[in-house]
Formats: C-alpha cells, sequence, structure tokens
C-alpha cells in the first residue's frame, strides 16, 4: 500500500516510545499499595474461618489462590498472545505487542508469589481437599485413591509446578529478550528467529497451561473431572489478555505515548478478538455444563451442583448474564469497537468479570461440607482485596520494566505496517 | 499460455517487514482470466475424461447400493447388537468433517485478513458443499424407512401427531447440518456472481451464454454492484463464522451427551471442531496439488499456498494429538473403571489396529510438516494429506465401534464386521463427491478471479510502496 511505504517512523529514542511520567509515577504506589491490599485481603481472609452451618478451613489460601490465577491467567493470556502473533507473522499488532510482553515477562514475579500456594499444598487441609486425611476417607473410594494419590501427592505436585514454571519462564524471557534487543540492534534476524521457536513454544505452552489448569483449579474437588477444563482455564486468559492490551493501550495513549502509532484501527481489531474471545469462553463453559448436565453421572455433575446452591446461584447466573450476554451485545457494533474509550470501559468491565469467573471456580471448594458460601460480605471483600493487591503489586513490577524499556517494539520490522494498517 | 512455469522466485520465505507475493510471474489481470477460464473452456483431457468415468461408475454403485438397502432393510449393513451404530455414522461424521475447510477457508480466513485464500477458497467452498451432500446421505438412509426420512423435519406428523424429539442431538444435527449446507451453499454461490458474468461474457455458444446468464444475475461490474457485494459477503461471512464451529459441535453432542464410556467427555467439542478442519485441510490438498498441476494453476495456487496449509495440518493435527492425550489422561485421573476400560479397551483391546492407524496417520504423519522441505514438496504433501484422510476416518471408526462393541453388559459384547455394502457404500460415496467435483472444474471457475485480481492489485501497489523503504536494518 502507497500510505504504508509514505509512513515516517519517529526514531526509536522519542519520548513517544518511553514510560510517560504519568504512569511511571504510579510505580511506588501501586507497589505498596498492592502489598498492602493483599495483606490486609489475606488477614481478612484468614478470619473467615467458619459460618453457622458450614465450615471453611480452606478460606484463606483459596482467596489467595483466586487472586493468584486470576494475575498468572492474564500473564499466560499474553505469553500466548505473544507467540500466536509471532507464529503467524502478524503486522497489525506490532505496536501493541510490547503490553502484552511487559505482561508476559511478569511470569518470572508470578513463579515467587506461588511459593504460598506450594507451601499450601504440603499442610493439611489448607487449600488442597486432597492433602486431608479425613475428606479422603470421607468422598474418594478407597480404590481409586490407591491411583489418584499417584498424581495428588505434594511431591509430584511440587515437580510439576516446578516444570510448568520452567517451561513458562523459559519462553517469556526468551520471546522477551528477542523483542527488547531488537529495540537496540533493529536485526531483522531476531524476528526470523523468534518466528522459528514460537511454533513449539505454543505447543508447549498448551500442554503446560492445560496440566497447571487441572492442578491449580480441577484438584480443588479432587473426585472432579473434564476434560474441557484446560481449555476453559485458557479461554478466560486469552480473553483476559485482550482486554488488558486494550486498557493499557488506552492508559499509555491518553498520557502521550504512541499516540501516533496505535490508531483507532487497532481498537478495532482488539475489540474484534474481545468479542470473539467472549464468545469462545462462552462456547466452551456451555459446552461443558451442557455435557455434564446432560449426562448427569453423580461425579461430575457433583461440582455444578455445588454452585447451583446457595450463593453460588446466583453468580452462576450472572455469569451467563453478565460475562457472556452484556458484553457480547456491548462489543458487537463496529461504531462501538472503534470508540477507544468506550472499549477500555468494556475491557474493565470484562476484566473485573474475568475475575468472577475465577471466583465461581475456586472459591465453592473453599468449604467442607455440601453447601458452598461465599464467606459473607467478608469474604467477598477478602477476595477482591486479594485481587486487586495482588494484581497492583505486578502492575507496579510493569511499570518498573516499562520505564527501563520502551512501550512499544521500536525497530520491529513490521512496525511500519503496523502503524500504517487499516480495517477494510 | 504464460502461466505454465513458476520463475525462480520462491515465495516460501518471507523477510520480516516484507510480504512476499502470493500470485507468480509477470501475471497480468488478463493472464488469470485466461488461466481459470481455460479449465472449463477447452476440451477435456484425457484425465478429466478417465477420472469422470470411474467417479461415474462408482457414484452408480452408491445408488444401486442405496436402491438395494431401501429395497431389503439395514440388515444389509454390519451394523447389528450392540453396535447399531455402524459405517453409515462413521461416513456421515467423516464427510461432515471434510465439510468443514472450505466455509473455514472462506469466512474465517476472510475475517482474519489472510489473502492467500483467495486462490483457493473456491474450489475449497465446492468440495465442502459436496461432501455435505456426501454427509447427508447416510442419516438419510440410516433411518431404515428411507421414504419417511422427512420425519426429521420439525413439524406435528399427520401419522403420530408428535413432534420430533427436540432434546436429541439427533435433531439439532438435522437443523445444524442443513443450516450449514444452505449457508455455504449461499455463500459459495453469492462469491461466484461476479466470475460467472466473467463466463458468460467470453461465452461464444448461446446456450452457455443463457445459462451463465441467468445464474450471473445480471452482474455488471458497476461499482454499485461491487459495493453491495462486498457488503453482503461479509454479512455472510460473519454470519457462517459461527457455523463452521456449531456443525461439528452438535456432531460431537451426538456422543458425548450420551452416558456410553469413551463418547461421554467435554473435550468433545472443541476436539471434533479441530478434527474437522484438520480432515477438510487435508482433503482440500488431496485435491489441489494434482488439480494446480494437471490445470496449470502452479502461478495461482503457489507453494506458499500449500505451505500455509500444511501448517493449519500441522496445528490442528497436535490439537487432535492433544485431545487424545488429555482424553485418555483424565480417564484414568477420573478413576471411573468404565471409562479406563474404554479407554485401554480402543488402544490395546481388539480394535487397537485401528486406533494404532488412527494416531499414526493424525497425530505423527503430520509432524513432518515442521520441516520446511516437507512443506513445499508437493508428492509428500500429497502423501501425509491422504495419510490424514485415512488417519480421520479411522478416528471416527475408533469413537462409534470401540465404545458401542464393548458395552456394560459383556454377555452383548461382540466384533464388528462390515458387509460389502457398507464397503460398496463408502467407496460408492467417493464417487458422488469426485463426480460432483470434477463437474465443477469443469463448468464453474474454480479460482475466484475477482479476488486474486484484487490480491495482484495490491501487491503491486505493496510492491512500489518498498522501493522508498530508506529504513536500513
Amino acid at each position: 500500500m502507497s500510505e504504508h511505504a509514505a509512513t515516517k517512523l519517529k526514531p526509536a529514542d522519542d519520548p513517544a516510545y518511553k514510560l510517560p511520567a504519568c504512569l511511571g509515577k504510579f510505580q511506588l504506589p501501586l507497589l505498596g499499595g498492592g502489598l498492602a491490599l493483599l495483606l490486609v485481603g489475606l488477614f481478612l481472609a484468614f478470619s473467615v474461618q467458619s459460618n453457622e452451618d458450614v465450615s471453611m478451613p480452606r478460606f484463606g489460601f483459596s482467596a489467595y489462590l483466586t487472586a493468584y490465577l486470576y494475575t498468572l491467567s492474564i500473564c499466560l493470556g499474553c505469553l500466548f498472545f505473544v507467540l500466536i502473533q509471532h507464529l503467524v507473522r502478524a503486522g497489525w499488532s506490532v505496536v501493541v505487542r510490547r503490553i502484552a510482553e511487559l505482561m508476559m515477562i511478569m511470569i518470572w514475579p508470578m513463579a515467587v508469589l506461588f511459593l504460598p500456594i506450594l507451601f499450601a499444598a504440603f499442610q493439611e487441609n489448607a487449600l488442597f481437599a486432597w492433602t486431608n486425611p479425613d475428606y479422603i476417607a470421607e468422598f474418594v473410594p478407597e480404590r481409586a485413591w490407591e491411583n489418584k494419590k499417584l498424581f495428588l501427592n505434594p511431591t509430584f505436585f511440587a515437580i510439576r509446578a516446578v516444570v510448568y514454571f520452567t517451561i513458562w519462564c523459559s519462553l517469556s524471557l526468551y520471546f522477551w529478550r528477542g523483542s527488547v534487543l531488537q529495540d537496540e540492534t533493529g536485526e531483522r534476524a531476531a524476528t526470523d528467529r523468534m518466528q522459528l521457536w514460537s511454533g513449539p513454544a505454543v505447543m508447549l505452552f498448551a500442554l503446560s497451561v492445560s496440566f497447571a489448569a487441572f492442578d491449580w483449579g480441577m484438584s480443588l474437588a479432587p473426585m472432579w473431572f473434564s476434560t474441557m477444563f484446560g481449555v476453559y482455564f485458557f479461554a478466560g486468559s486469552i480473553l483476559a489478555a485482550h482486554c488488558f492490551i486494550c486498557v493499557s493501550a488506552f492508559l499509555l495513549q491518553r498520557c502521550g505515548a504512541a499516540k501516533d502509532e496505535i490508531t483507532v484501527e487497532h481498537y478495532h481489531d482488539l475489540g474484534k478478538y474481545m468479542f470473539g474471545f467472549i464468545v469462545f469462553w462462552t462456547y466452551i463453559g456451555f459446552s461443558q455444563y451442557l455435557l455434564i448436565w446432560y449426562g448427569a453421572i453423580p461425579e461430575e455433575a457433583e461440582w455444578f451442583y455445588t454452585r447451583q446452591l446457595g450463593s453460588f446461584a446466583g453468580i452462576s447466573i450472572a455469569l451467563v448474564l453478565l460475562h457472556w450476554l452484556l458484553p457480547f451485545f456491548g462489543t458487537m457494533a463496529r461504531t462501538v469497537r472503534r470508540m477507544p474509550a468506550v472499549m477500555a470501559l468494556w475491557a474493565v468491565y470484562i476484566l473485573i468479570m474475568h475475575f468472577v469467573d475465577l471466583f465461581w471456580v475456586v472459591m465453592p471448594e473453599a468449604r467442607v461440607g455440601h453447601h458452598a458460601h461465599v464467606g459473607g460480605a467478608l469474604g467477598v471483600i477478602a477476595c477482591v482485596l486479594c485481587a486487586v493487591g495482588l494484581l497492583g503489586l505486578v502492575l507496579g513490577l510493569v511499570l518498573r520494566m516499562a520505564a527501563s524499556s520502551h512501550v512499544v517494539a521500536v525497530r520491529d520490522p513490521r512496525l511500519r505496517e503496523s502503524i500504517a494498517f487499516e480495517n477494510f | 499460455m504464460s502461466l505454465a512455469i513458476p520463475n525462480g522466485l520462491d515465495n516460501t520465505v518471507e523477510r520480516p517487514g516484507e510480504r512476499a507475493p502470493l500470485v507468480l510471474g509477470e501475471t497480468t489481470y488478463n493472464d488469470i482470466t485466461e488461466a481459470v477460464c481455460q479449465v472449463a473452456e477447452r476440451p477435456p483431457s484425457k484425465t478429466w475424461v478417465g477420472s469422470f468415468l470411474v467417479a461415474f461408475a462408482l457414484l452408480q454403485v452408491l445408488g444401486l447400493l442405496i436402491l438395494y438397502l431401501i429395497y431389503t432393510g439395514v440388515g444389509v449393513w454390519g451394523n447389528r447388537s450392540p453396535v447399531f451404530w455402524g459405517w453409515p455414522i462413521v461416513n456421515f461424521v467423516f464427510w461432515v468433517g471434510i465439510g468443514h475447510a472450505g466455509t473455514l477457508i472462506s469466512a474465517i480466513l476472510y475475517l482474519f485478513r489472510q489473502e492467500w485464500r483467495t486462490s483457493i477458497n473456491r474450489a475449497a467452498e465446492a468440495m465442502t458443499i459436496f461432501a455435505v451432500a456426501c454427509a447427508g446421505t447416510f442419516p438419510g438412509i440410516h433411518v431404515g424407512r428411507a421414504w419417511l426420512a422427512f420425519w426429521l423435519a420439525p413439524y406435528p406428523s399427520l401419522n403420530l401427531w408428535m413432534w420430533p424429539q427436540f432434546r436429541s442431538p439427533l435433531l439439532w444435527d438435522v437443523f445444524a447440518v442443513s443450516t450449514y449446507g444452505t449457508v455455504s451453499l449461499l455463500f459459495w454461490y453469492m462469491g461466484m456472481v461476479p466470475d460467472l458474468a466473467t463466463f458468460r461474457d467470453r461465452s461464444k455458444n448461446p446456450l452457455r451464454r443463457a445459462v451463465y446468464g441467468v445464474l450471473a444475475l445480471g452482474w455488471s461490474g458497476s461499482s454499485r454492484h461491487w459495493m453491495r457485494y462486498e457488503k453482503a459477503y461479509a454479512i455472510l461471512a460473519a454470519l457462517a463464522a459461527p457455523l463452521v464451529l456449531s456443525v461439528h459441535t452438535i456432531v460431537s453432542f451426538d456422543f458425548a451427551v450420551s452416558q456410553v464410556p469413551g463418547w461421554h467427555t467435554t473435550i468433545f467439542p472443541p476436539y471434533f471442531v479441530a478434527g474437522a478442519i484438520f480432515s477438510g485441510f487435508a482433503m482440500v490438498l488431496t485435491l489441489m496439488v494434482p488439480a494446480r498441476k494437471m490445470l496449470n494453476l502452479e502461478k495461482l495456487i503457489t507453494l506458499r499456498h500449500l505451505d500455509n496449509m500444511c501448517k493449519i495440518i500441522l496445528a490442528t493435527g497436535s490439537i487432535v494429538g492433544l485431545a487424545y492425550g488429555t482424553e485418555f489422561f483424565i480417564a484414568w485421573y477420573g478413576q471411573v473403571d468404565a471409562e479406563i476400560f474404554a479407554f485401554v479397551n480402543r488402544a490395546f483391546g481388539p480394535y487397537a489396529w485401528a486406533y494404532w492407524i488412527m494416531i499414526s496417520c493424525n497425530v505423527i504423519s503430520p509432524q513432518l510438516f515442521w520441516f520446511k522441505k516437507c512443506r513445499t514438496t508437493p508428492w509428500i504433501i500429497f502423501v501425509v494429506s491422504i495419510f490424514v484422510n485415512i488417519g480421520m476416518w479411522f478416528e471416527r471408526f475408533v469413537i462409534v465401534v470401540t465404545s458401542l462393541a464393548r458395552d456394560y453388559l459383556p454377555s452383548a459384547w461382540a466384533y464388528f464386521t462390515p458387509t460389502w455394502v457398507d464397503w460398496g457404500m463408502l467407496i460408492g460415496s467417493f464417487g458422488l463427491f469426485f463426480t460432483l467435483f470434477l463437474l465443477f472444474c469443469r463448468t464453474l471457475p474454480v479460482i475466484n478471479m475477482a479476488e486474486v485480481k484484487a490480491t495482484l492489485a495490491k501487491e503491486h501497489h505493496m510492491a512500489h510502496g518498498h522501493g522508498e523503504d530508506g529504513e536500513e536494518h
């Protein structure tokens, strides 16, 4: 395209590519505030121990796990976003790819933040019901447990976690370094190399993420199983990643960075993907529900049954209406997708719903007994504080990383194409 | 024909920052028209006549066997207790799966702005419709009394005063497949209108001219026509995209809503969709690799197109492999005896041969496509695509037969053996498919000329644009 060649690139050290001061100044408040909120949240969560008719010994760590999976899912979604852009040699996304890269490299601190969960796995009944001999004796058939314990035991759990983080940390470091070094050298071959490795990387990613989802989400209900569960976690992650990119791009531009580079066309495309992944999440969630409901086999149906009772019944219905129906119609129109501020608002909204989704996956398993309970207002507040705190802490680290590099992949060979890109 | 030999340029290599061309050689708009129209306008070649006679003979086999079946009853098949869903359902799912590539290429790749789709979308869409026709045949005759197949339609039948069972996924299938067939047909036809007008304008025979004239709906190529065409195309693409997912999702529900071990597993919907795309692309390659050679279309369907399709085969093949693995793992993890038995029985029971054919063809053979050499050597692609077709047929065989042959009651267990009618109908369905496809090659534009020209126009612009790229890298 002729306009494509006419696009003038700014020099790599242009201030438009640097983290704007009005965002950078939030670094310390986010780090400090995030940590404080997380600690307060945890304190509250650990004080939610029991209720009149339900005992909830696992509430504290479950609240942390919800917050952890929430932040981690955004990081993993961003990692996948980067891998897939390289794999398909995408041109449109280059101007927003660095945002995803900044979040994906946060898998490193997330590996450290995993330690409390690892610790909990070694404690009796702190987080996972399968660490509780009483639970096993009462709810798990003896012969099944003979085999299941080969997989669900703290040592093997820890080994698997090490494997996942080794994969994710190596992948995120490789693609982060490739992109950041290219900022300095502008070497085209770097893009070729990343393209080459993105194929095997996607395979490793798929395998590790689905097993991580089995370990950290599905195994909370030790007898429950669903082959779709890994895909369900992935669907939420990739949706959250697109929302994160959209809202970050908007904030960057509001503060003056990448003003000429990220255009309405990129919001339009991000909007299409957000819409698409809302549908994908719904498709996966609905299929999983339909098949289990239709089969009505007790060991499978139990998981949904728990979520149809008490306070979780409302959340289940809310997910259908607010995680699917509302954003589905809300982000459908072309006009809406071409309004950056509106899309940023939708992105924030969907990120909130993504939290509700993970809350709905994790928290019902915090109880002992048949009726799941949200833990009252205190419980909900504690979970929200944990999630906001942990995310804030990680965002503080993102700003720290961003301050020492660029907010756009300044010398990516496809930058020009990305800036000139237009939707037909 | 100036398009016969590709020039030396390797368009499978793409320097980051530039885009490799999708049309090779010093090709002009007129070259494209000539290259595509000659396929239908020249007298049929000996290869075409030979292939057509074989395909048409096989089609007769199918027709006669259907008559035999209707006259005698479904007992002519190998479907016996406990395997009541035998080859007819296997063939149905196999053909529906193949019918997925066309609409994926035309709708989903269009929404993803994948311009390489323009050279292959027409033939792939045609293939889709023919595959759906093959698929539709099997449930239609599997109902036993084929003359009452219309009872599948949702109306309160006058004989029984009953509606069909709306809670059955078999009924949802009727809706899904017929909707898919209709939308695919519309999409295919609508996309063809500008090219049909080209055929009309070039026809010298008045009869041909009249027929193409009617089909072209008075297309004049005015900008108003183009504007409406583009709009309609985008809307149809957006409508067709979810259909690509829904059809095989519902086919997977046929199995997964039941409680049969090996069928009832939640990953079925996305795994079936990936498998369908996998088999669809394999069939596109099976047809295109020889066709581009025989019809002299190598400058329009380039190695880059083959390369891209091979990558999709590799990706979807690996997704299918991951799903096989996940199913196996969860069967063990769930510790439900019947599930564990179903999967161990698949891999090591009496049908182990079928299971390992499936694994080698579907999971192992596409791994060759990690190597660029394999993705750009037509004969290797052809061989792998045949393997994938075989593997995907066996996948459905493994799912349908292994679970039913070993149900909850060991006293009912039996080994399924197909009859000669089963064999004949499977082979005959290929006759139907190839007859339709060969007729399509001779009568309709096999490549979307209008879209390829648009791609060419874009590339010419790019080529000019990049001359001014002053940035050093």
